[in-house]
């Protein structure tokens, strides 16, 4: 066989390749954004149809909040768990040896006393420092100084402090809506057999809260923090709720999820050992769940918002992308036993080829189709006409359902939508596909180099204080 | 050829998505008008028969099938009910029983639609359901039909409904039921349930006989739903409860729950089964020593003190926190216990201090509450 041939071959298979892959990916897009934006159309109409627990059923919730060097917005944070529509929880301060004043700023903000507050230590962590407490507020605020171990490590500490049946584990520098916890318990009342739910995070840059409510809401006023408003809504907010239609959400943000405390302690809580702990307890918990032949769901709660800072520097993106793709990858290897496992499911056969080719794989399969095309193009293989037209519709397909997933979050909430804000979604959700995606693609190919060193280690990015009044 | 097909049909998709995002924007936009004009519609409809009731005569019948034809259409009956709230409650409540037939027809009507709409029926029965105390027999009657082969909310609501009616024979059919579908794997929140039924409207003492009447047909997880609401409801049943408590072929969740009674409402027959649970070193059994632990607090005596103290000493962590709460609520002095329960145990020791400091804490609670009120 010729080079050449051997070349036509390649191309001719890669060909194939792709068009699978592509007519995979965009049915996969188009499915989860209209079952995603039907299922937010469908819920409101339910919910004016009174279809919805209407009393207070109040579940007790603890909510634990990892903090490391989170001086500039845990105070914000605090208070606006303090100021959430919900009668019986308590705020777990979670300090992971901070080298800043996070621990000196609650202390000193919510006047707390130090206590020697025995630990049921039932998942392993390191050793406290001091515990301080105080029952001035709303709700009981404990905060655990402890010794630098990781997010995950915090977290465990805040799971073994805890004296609720369910835990919320929140980011230190994200706002909870003031029905947040309201809504998300709601899943729980309304299947018993429910271990976990996530909850939706919405890029709060440029909408304006008070009391935990939203008052205003503008497009962010930095780009790149607007593309990933249109990025939240298409990739996370309707792909989740499709998985939650067969219980295949194998991701429930580090942002905002709740968990039953019991089971996760069971299942070992988080792992110390993975970047992306949020991810790999949630896979756990599915294969804790059907390796006991526990009946359970993992759901999804689109109506309980959390309200999370964006990168707006696109090196704090980078940073923030390429920890996703580290956890991703890990949480992915350490549970390889589900690929094309029957014993899992949908959560096999969907949920985890879906992260596998179009997740974890997808960066270099676009180093390969770039690579493809310039060998067409050498070999004058290929014809640039269609290829404009193709590139041009995979924009603005992937556009469009952008901004039905955007237009579906903004009709069913209620939100008003300035018309510039408009213009500018529609703008730049063909930016984001067409450039912002590419730079994110070799982020993440570039991401596993060297990963092992950053173990344990809390990720950075620029924090502005929260303007929570 | 084929790719070009391709491409044009995903075009076609985008064309799609486009034109469903502007017509939806432009209907919504619309929205709150088409609402306030169906409004004056309902009301409009509503007022001869409003005129006639105020003018001491019944509704005519014409009047009564002119309501029921449009009340069958659910975005009329959300408009009613936002002209019901519009009128003061003397009068909504007064069109409600003049017309009170109609919402047993419609009750048949809804049961046939689709469940959303029959679940927003239930609710607005819920709502408005004691002013049509005269149908309330017949009405809860055909709406016990939606808990059946239904979705939660259709059944929470016609739960809801029921329980504004006021009906407890028709009530205790329906618990029953949904017994018989949780058995089926359509079980029920026993949180949504026990709330539920404390928003009942009727006789409650007759309620809770005939729970008891009927208790042993329930299975255990729906006992124990009967149990919480009649702890929260009743004081009266200590009789019934002590045999649970007593009984040790009985379900754990159930004599969980009778501890719990008798901590709420002491019985000095319940203490010395108290006592036993906080006292049985058994660690399997935990659960009932950690409940008792707290319950004993209702039962001041030197048995109890001693009970507790060596209670102090547990490796559960539940327990000894129980135990630590109690002594304090029956007046003990940790300083004191310290000494004395907590005398070479680290563990007890260190609960005892934290409860130390944790009333500290609430005390100081306390008096910036009293700063603030100055």
């Amino acid at each position: 066989m010729s080079a050449r041939d051997f070349v036509l071959n390649f191309l001719l298979a890669a060909e194939g390749f792709f068009i699978l892959y592509m007519i995979g990916y965009a049915s996969f897009l188009f499915l989860s954004v209209t079952v995603g934006s039907s299922e937010l159309y469908a819920a409101k109409r339910r919910n004016t149809l009174k279809n919805e627990l209407q009393d207070d059923y109040y579940l007790p919730v603890s909510i634990i909040v990892p903090a490391h060097n989170e001086g500039v917005t845990i105070e914000a944070t605090i208070r606006s768990l303090l100021a959430l529509e919900y009668n019986l929880y308590e705020i777990i301060v979670v300090d992971d040896g901070s080298t800043d004043d996070t621990a000196e700023i609650v202390r000193r903000e919510f006047n707390m006393f130090r206590v020697d507050r025995p630990i049921q230590r039932r998942i392993a962590c390191q050793p406290e420092k001091a515990i301080y407490e105080t029952r001035e507020w709303k709700v009981p605020i404990v905060l655990v100084s402890k010794q630098n171990g990781g997010k995950a490590d915090a977290l465990n500490m805040g799971i073994n402090v805890c004296n609720y049946p369910y835990f919320l584990c929140i980011d230190a520098d994200s706002v909870l809506q003031y029905d947040s916890l309201d809504k998300i318990v709601r899943p729980i009342l309304e299947d018993p057999s429910t271990v976990a739910v996530g909850g939706a995070v919405r890029p709060c840059n440029g909408a304006t809260i008070e009391n935990g409510r939203v008052t205003r809401y503008r497009m962010p006023r930095n780009l790149l923090a607007s593309m990933q408003v249109l990025e939240y809504d298409r990739s996370f907010l309707a792909s989740r709720i499709l998985f939650d239609k067969f219980n295949g959400n194998i991701i429930i943000s580090g942002a905002f999820g709740l968990f039953m405390k019991n089971l996760v302690i069971a299942a070992g809580g988080y792992d110390h050992d993975t970047m992306g702990e949020d991810m790999e307890l949630v896979v756990k918990l599915h294969v804790f769940c059907r390796e006991t032949g526990r009946p359970y769901r993992i759901r999804y709660a689109p109506d309980a918002v959390c309200w999370t800072q964006v990168p707006e520097k696109l090196a704090d993106l980078c940073k923030q992308r390429r920890r996703w793709h580290i956890g991703l990858f890990q949480s992915m290897m350490k549970h390889r036993q589900i690929l094309a496992n029957p014993k899992y499911g949908a959560v096999s056969f969907v949920s985890y080829l879906y992260f596998l080719l179009y997740e974890l794989f997808s960066p270099y399969i676009e180093v390969l189709g770039i690579f493809t095309t310039l060998l067409a193009f050498a070999v004058d293989l290929i014809n640039v006409p269609f290829m404009l037209l193709f590139f041009g519709i995979y924009v603005v397909y992937t556009a469009m359902l952008s901004l039905t997933a955007f237009f579906a979050r903004i009709h069913t909430v209620d939100m008003k939508l300035y018309f510039s804000d408009m213009l500018k979604a529609v703008g730049l959700c063909a930016v984001e596909v067409s450039c912002l995606r590419f730079i994110m693609a070799w982020v993440r190919i570039t991401a596993l180099i060297g990963y092992r060193k950053k173990k344990n280690t809390w990720g950075r990015i620029e924090r502005k204080t929260i303007e929570f009044k | 050829m084929g790719s070009e097909i391709l491409i044009y049909g995903y075009g076609l998709v985008c064309l799609s998505m486009l034109a469903f995002n502007i017509i939806y924007s432009v209907w919504l936009r619309s929205g709150p008008r088409r609402g306030a004009r169906r409004v004056d519609r309902v009301a409009a409809a509503a007022g001869p028969g409003l005129a006639a009731l105020e003018s001491g005569s019944a509704p005519d019948s014409a009047h009564l099938t002119r309501m029921e034809a449009l009340l069958a259409r659910v975005n009329n009956l959300l408009a009613f009910d936002e002209y019901l709230q519009s009128l003061p409650a003397e009068r909504a409540g007064a069109y409600l029983d003049g017309t009170a037939p109609i919402f047993t027809r419609l009750a048949g009507t809804y049961l046939r639609r689709e469940e959303t709409q029959g679940a927003y029926f239930c609710h607005f029965i819920a709502k408005w359901g004691r002013y049509l105390g005269r149908e309330s027999r017949q009405l809860a009657a055909v709406i016990s039909g939606f808990t059946h082969d239904r979705g939660l909310y259709s059944r929470v609501n016609a739960l809801r409904a029921i329980c504004a009616l006021g009906e407890a024979e028709i009530l205790m059919d329906t618990l029953l039921s949904m017994n018989q579908a949780a058995e089926e794997g359509i079980p029920i929140h026993e949180k949504i349930a026990v709330e539920t039924l404390m928003a009942f409207n009727g006789d409650y003492e007759h309620l809770i006989s005939l729970i008891w009447e009927r208790f042993e047909r329930f299975r255990p997880a729906a006992q124990r739903m009967l149990l919480d609401y009649i702890r929260f409801r009743s004081g009266g049943c200590r009789d019934e409860f002590l045999p649970i408590l007593l009984d040790s072929r009985r379900d754990k969740e159930l004599r969980l729950s009778a501890i719990r009674y008798f901590g709420r409402y002491p019985d000095e027959r319940a203490r010395a089964a108290l006592l036993a649970f906080v006292s049985d070193p058994d660690q399997a059994r935990w659960e009932y020593a950690a409940i008792s632990a707290s319950s004993l607090a209702a039962y001041p005596g030197d048995d109890t003190v001693d009970a507790l103290s060596g209670a102090m000493h547990s490796p559960n962590w539940y327990v000894r926190y129980n135990s630590a709460s109690s002594l304090e609520r029956l007046g003990f002095s940790y300083e004191d216990l310290l000494g004395k329960a907590a005398f070479g145990d680290r563990y007890a020791r260190e609960m005892l201090t934290y409860r130390l400091e944790t009333r500290r804490l609430n005390a100081e609670r306390e008096k910036s509450k009293e700063v603030v009120g100055a």
